[in-house]
């Protein structure tokens, strides 16, 4: 578990948590981020889904972009976990998954997920919806 | 209604190829493009004799289920996951260009049954990653139509495909 600051001082960002059990996808997502020419805050980072929670609990966090096939806790039960807690209802969750099937597609619907990411993606995809959840706040 | 047909070895290698045509575009700046077997036995013919292979396997399970395989060249992996990660191949070790690889075998298998079988759904395993010796490589190339050879940056990678029938026997 790391959090990396990526606003200097006076800049305000959002909070990121990246959930991959892939370190070299975390490192990819994390790069792309902030290439986006957004503001962002601290990135987290965790390799599984109860690694997440334990970063959820301590830190406050604004956006969370997950995997969804990770051992130990999936994405999904990260999904449904959030969900049944009422202080991480405002968190925007961002699934980014190289299953683009209609039934995980109709799942992540159920779970609060506001974009899906399928992988592979552009550099620009991730930019794009970065620009779009941090206009929308 | 009639159960989900496990891909032939053409069809699948075929839609194969294009996954990882695809995944070479988006993110690793490469491209990438199948080749017959007679210009693939001669990229492996040029690569060095002695030359480390990686081969990330990602099993998946669902309405039928199989094994998807990538194998390449080490320093060809080193490349594209410094391509992927953004940084020079060098400033990578062993243990990240295995989890690249492994990666990147993930997002060829994901995308090839997102895009021939959105509607079902299969769960795929971790990425097992592991060398393969240079003289198991042009055997890979023998197996039964269901290797692939792609040359990406003029180097060759071989996908491999077993899928199993279901028991329903379609």
């Amino acid at each position: 578990m790391t959090g990396e600051p990526m606003a200097g001082p006076g800049q305000a960002g959002p909070n990121i948590l990246i959930v991959d059990d892939s370190a070299i996808m975390r490192t990819m997502i994390k790069r792309v981020a902030a290439l986006a020419g957004t503001p962002l805050g601290t990135i987290f980072e965790a390799a599984n889904g109860r690694e997440a929670l334990a970063i959820l609990e301590q830190h406050p966090v604004q956006f969370v972009f997950t995997d969804l096939a990770m051992p130990v806790m999936t994405g999904t039960e990260l999904l449904r976990e959030m969900q049944a807690r009422d202080q991480w209802r405002g968190i925007v969750r961002v699934v980014i998954t190289t299953d683009g099937s209609d039934s995980r597609r109709h799942e992540a619907d159920g779970l609060s997920v506001s974009v899906y990411v399928e992988k592979p993606f552009r550099p620009e995809e991730m930019r794009d919806v970065l620009t779009s959840l941090t206009t929308a706040r | 209604m009639s159960s989900p047909r496990s891909p032939q070895p053409a069809d699948g290698l075929a839609a194969l190829g294009d996954a990882v045509r695809q995944v070479a575009e988006a993110s690793l700046f490469a491209c990438a493009e199948p080749c017959d077997a007679s210009r693939t036995a001669g990229l492996l013919q040029a690569r060095p004799p002695a030359e480390a292979w990686l081969t990330a396997a990602v099993a998946f399970t669902g309405p039928f289920e199989g094994v998807v395989r990538v194998t390449l060249p080490g320093p060809l992996a080193g490349d594209l996951a410094g391509a992927f990660c953004g940084t020079q191949p060098d400033a990578l070790d062993a243990s990240q260009v295995a989890d690249f690889a492994g990666e990147l075998a993930n997002m060829v298998c994901g995308r090839w049954l997102t895009q021939t079988h959105r509607r079902e759904r299969f769960e795929l395993a971790a990425p097992v990653v592991g060398g393969t010796a240079p003289a198991d490589i042009a055997a890979l190339t023998g197996r039964d139509g269901g290797t692939l050879g792609i040359v990406v940056n003029d180097a060759p990678v071989l996908v491999g495909l077993t899928a199993a029938h279901p028991m329903t026997g379609a």
